[in-house]
């Protein structure tokens, strides 16, 4: 316990003393919040439309009205020809160009059906998919305007048979945002607490103070305790901060008990340390530490965790692939809690898994670390 | 203990590393109390026999016993009974020297009564106690090592291993740790050293002499007595230098070729170099010595161009390295302290690469490219992968590259720091006939014996110039014999005399 004691102490006045690892353990967690909150939405509005209007009528003013009144669309080209849409798609001016016949009013008077043309940017497909729903909405909605004017003329009233009124629950303002910085902890707290603790050993290694603790009468589990405990203090502190940051900052609902995520973000902490110990005792220089410690921590927690790429999407195979990292478990409970307001009853099987996980993760660590030299 | 019963017994000790074997079968007994010497050039073994005892490397094949325990079974119960203090630096350079000794201490469950107690004897013992706030990245070189070794010796353990305790350490600090050392022995514990420096082998009660991992001569040194010399001479392998008398390497005359006047560099606050005054002539070798941090370095990396001088004249090879430090950097060769070869690349791949740097054409390259294997001793190794060589010959051939374009004065700073006195003999002799041909040299050393190949040596102590003179001139001013003790009495002069102005 003496030697458990001292291990923390002189790795603390380490850390406090080595404005690299502080740094790198409170400022850039912070930042990258930041970068993320701000720069990853997958919210689409203002989409930027040009028009080439041929008809100029009344009539067609009114459809471009409607697509500007919806609010996701922001009128930026009236183009004069059809080489002019073509210019626009190509430069990424507009993403969406509608071209409106010249005998669009006529025809709609006379009753007829008539055709308008939407050309849409296509390369990011999903934002062009989500686009064209947008204006066909827009365009449907608008024709039905017309339909019950023309009703109304012959005082008839149309009356649709079956009406859509969805209600999104869970986030309301499907504001991406909410479901990007709940993602996010499982992604920082994966990213640097496994680089600082496998660095915290390995240096040990490549500077020859390691051999100071192999003839010494440490236990090595008290070793890997006690790096643990502080880097585990650090990584907690680390989330303490971004929680408060990510739901002050960017206002974003809490639904859940907060003393319950606080609880499992013990946990995962934990685990993220584990995974740079278990790194540090296949690696012997520092800079293999940190390579290991991206490819496997910080890119599958971007990749397999489900923060930007749903899992339920994937093929059969990677989904099954994802549970291989810890950050999938904690980025589904840390979205629940957040999001839905999920209890214990309903996150177990992941806080289990994450336990389990960590057990395993710090036993082999142990058994691993052996005090030889070769 | 039984009287007479070994302490530590090694039976047909082998280790391997990958295809290399390290120990190939060593039988040694050491008893209990002995301070026992392990001698031998690098490469030999020492490092990996004494982690074997430590029972931190498990033996190939054989075993080792200590205290009755066996090192791969027991290791725990060796560890327990035991310092060991390592080549590598073995502190935690942002704790300071005070937190250091705390938590060697700690780790090893010293009561805190005896840790106040044995601290304060051993930093006075050590002349560390001023320093006790300071944290020990900031240390010099000898201050650390005696820091290491008081942190082995505060938990009081039975057996002291020490691996080359004053490798790289300067004259004053290595007495220092030879007191420390001898003090402890004193009190009945059982001290292991491995050493290549011939008089610190004398003061052991019996010495190993290792070689290429087997002991060829084990004995009371008093009886191996000129053995000891003439193996450490014979036995090893001597890199010879060949193929030096080279026409395109000999230059005539005997004009200045450095000439510095009044240089001055600070640093933060802090002065590295201190007005100093000094000239090279043509096929002279011109000694740089002093312990860590006297501004040795500092000098070499000015006259080089590669950091500017405070203020001071410095001309090198005709070049004002103030105004036009990029135009000295053709004309002159520098071999710096970590050799500065590419690891990975093999023997010629270097020399071609050091020759195209300097402009060499294709032919030209090949010509000398051979006089660089020859002189190194390299011929049937040119094909080898650079980290695989052993220290000497990565020396010679970072010498080689550095001469590559034959300039007319080559800078060498500490270019024999960790190699063996037999080796470091060698290359001696081929910057000696280097120096004849009318290249000059300027070298830096803290190994204050090299001093006696100089022409002329500077001693420095803080920055300043203690003396510039001939080697003989001084023993016979001072009326001393031992380089040594001059530097001594010389810093302890210059000391006395700050002190009275302060």
């Amino acid at each position: 316990m003496k030697i458990l004691l001292a291990l923390i102490k002189k790795e603390t006045k380490e850390i406090i003393r080595d404005p690299v690892t502080l740094g790198t353990a409170v400022f850039l967690p912070l930042v990258l919040l930041f970068l993320f909150g701000y720069a990853i939405s997958l919210d689409i509005d203002e989409i930027q439309m040009a028009v080439y209007d041929q008809d100029k009528s009344q009539d067609s003013t009114g459809l471009i009205d409607a697509f500007t009144k919806s609010g996701y669309f922001e009128l930026n080209y009236d183009l004069g020809s059809a080489e002019d849409a073509d210019r626009v798609l190509d430069r990424g001016q507009s993403t969406i160009v509608v071209v409106i016949p010249p005998d669009f009013s006529k025809q709609i008077l006379a009753g007829r059906k008539t055709n308008i043309q939407l050309l849409i940017d296509g390369t990011f497909s999903s934002k062009a998919l989500i686009i064209s729903n947008y204006a066909t909405a827009v365009v449907n909605e608008y024709s039905k305007q017309l339909m019950e004017l023309n009703l109304a003329g012959r005082e008839l009233v149309l009356d649709t048979p079956v009406k859509v009124v969805p209600r999104v629950w869970y986030n309301p303002p499907m504001s991406s945002v909410n479901y990007i910085v709940p993602g996010l902890f499982a992604v920082l707290l994966m990213a640097f607490p496994p680089i600082l603790t496998a660095l915290s050993i390995v240096r040990e290694k490549e500077r020859g103070t390691i051999e100071q603790i192999y003839v010494s009468p440490i236990r090595p589990f008290v070793f890997i305790l006690g790096k643990i405990i502080p880097y585990g203090a650090i990584a907690f502190g680390e989330m303490l901060l971004i929680l408060a940051t990510g739901t002050l900052w960017f206002g974003i609902p809490f639904e859940g008990s907060v003393f319950l995520l606080i609880a499992i973000s013990l946990i995962y902490v934990l685990c993220t340390v584990s995974i740079g110990l278990f790194v540090s005792t296949i690696t012997k220089t520092q800079l293999a530490a940190v390579l290991l410690s991206l490819i496997i921590a910080l890119m599958p927690s971007f990749l397999f965790s489900g923060f930007l790429f749903p899992i339920t999407s994937m093929p059969y195979m990677l989904q099954l692939y994802t549970y291989v990292f810890p950050a999938r478990y904690f980025n589904d409970i840390s979205r629940d809690i957040f999001l839905k307001g999920a209890g214990i009853e309903y996150l177990w099987s992941n806080i289990l898994l994450l336990i389990i996980y960590t057990i395993v993760l710090f036993y082999i660590t142990s058994l691993r670390f052996k005090k030889k030299i070769a | 203990m039984f009287p007479g019963k070994p302490i530590i017994e090694i039976k047909g000790l082998k280790r391997r590393f990958e295809k290399n074997w390290a120990l190939q079968g060593i039988e040694l007994q050491i008893e209990k109390g002995e301070l026992f010497g392990i001698v031998g050039p690098d490469g030999s073994g020492k490092t990996t026999l004494l982690q074997s005892v430590c029972a931190i490397l498990d033996p190939t094949e054989g075993s080792i016993t200590v205290n009755g325990f066996d090192s791969v079974k027991d290791a725990p119960l060796i560890t327990s009974g035991l310092g060991y203090m390592s080549q590598a630096y073995s502190l935690y350079g942002d704790l300071t020297v005070e937190e250091n000794l705390e938590f060697f201490a700690k780790i090893r469950g010293v009561p805190e009564a005896s840790f106040i107690e044995r601290k304060k004897k051993l930093l006075e013992f050590s002349d560390l106690t001023p320093f006790l706030k300071r944290r020990t990245k900031h240390l010099s070189g000898g201050m650390q090592k005696k820091l290491a070794l008081c942190s082995n010796l505060v938990h009081e353990p039975d057996i002291l291993i020490l691996d080359e305790p004053t490798l790289g350490v300067d004259p004053i600090s290595r007495r220092q740790l030879w007191d420390i050392i001898r003090e402890y022995h004193d009190r009945g514990k059982t001290i292991i050293v491995a050493t290549s420096y011939m008089d610190e082998a004398a003061r052991c009660e019996r010495v190993a002499f290792l070689l290429e991992g087997k002991v060829i001569a084990c004995d009371v040194p008093k009886r191996l007595g000129d053995r000891l010399e003439d193996l450490f001479f014979t036995h090893i392998q001597k890199i010879s230098p060949a193929g030096m008398d080279v026409p395109f390497l000999r230059k005539e005359g005997r004009e200045v070729l450095v000439d510095v006047k009044g240089l001055v560099r600070r640093f933060d606050g802090f002065t590295a170099v201190d007005n100093m005054s000094f000239d090279v002539r043509r096929g002279e070798i011109f000694g740089f010595v002093g312990p860590n941090g006297s501004g040795k370095t500092t000098t070499i990396k000015i006259l080089c161009g590669i950091i500017p001088p405070t203020s001071g004249e410095v001309t090198v090879v005709g070049v004002n390295v103030t105004n036009r430090p990029e135009d000295v950097k053709g004309k002159i060769g520098y071999m710096s302290q970590k050799f500065s070869l590419y690891m990975d690349l093999t023997v010629t791949e270097n020399i071609s690469f050091f020759g195209r740097v300097y402009g060499l054409g294709w032919d030209e390259l090949t010509k000398r490219k051979k006089w660089v294997l020859e002189m190194a001793g390299l011929k049937e190794k040119e094909n080898i992968i650079t980290n695989d060589l052993s220290g000497p010959y990565r020396q010679r051939l970072a010498l080689g590259c550095a001469l590559i374009h034959h300039p007319d004065i080559v800078f060498l700073d500490e270019p024999t720091s960790g190699v063996d006195p037999v080796s470091r003999q060698s290359f001696w002799e081929m910057i000696k006939s280097l120096a004849g041909m009318g290249t000059s040299i300027f070298v830096t050393t803290h190994y204050i014996d090299e001093v006696e190949n100089c022409d002329r040596v500077a001693f420095l102590h803080r920055g300043r110039a203690l003396a510039i003179e001939n080697p003989s001139k001084l023993k016979a001013q001072y009326d001393m014999n031992s380089m040594e003790d001059i530097f001594i009495r010389m810093v302890r002069k210059a000391d006395e005399n700050s002190a009275g102005f302060n």
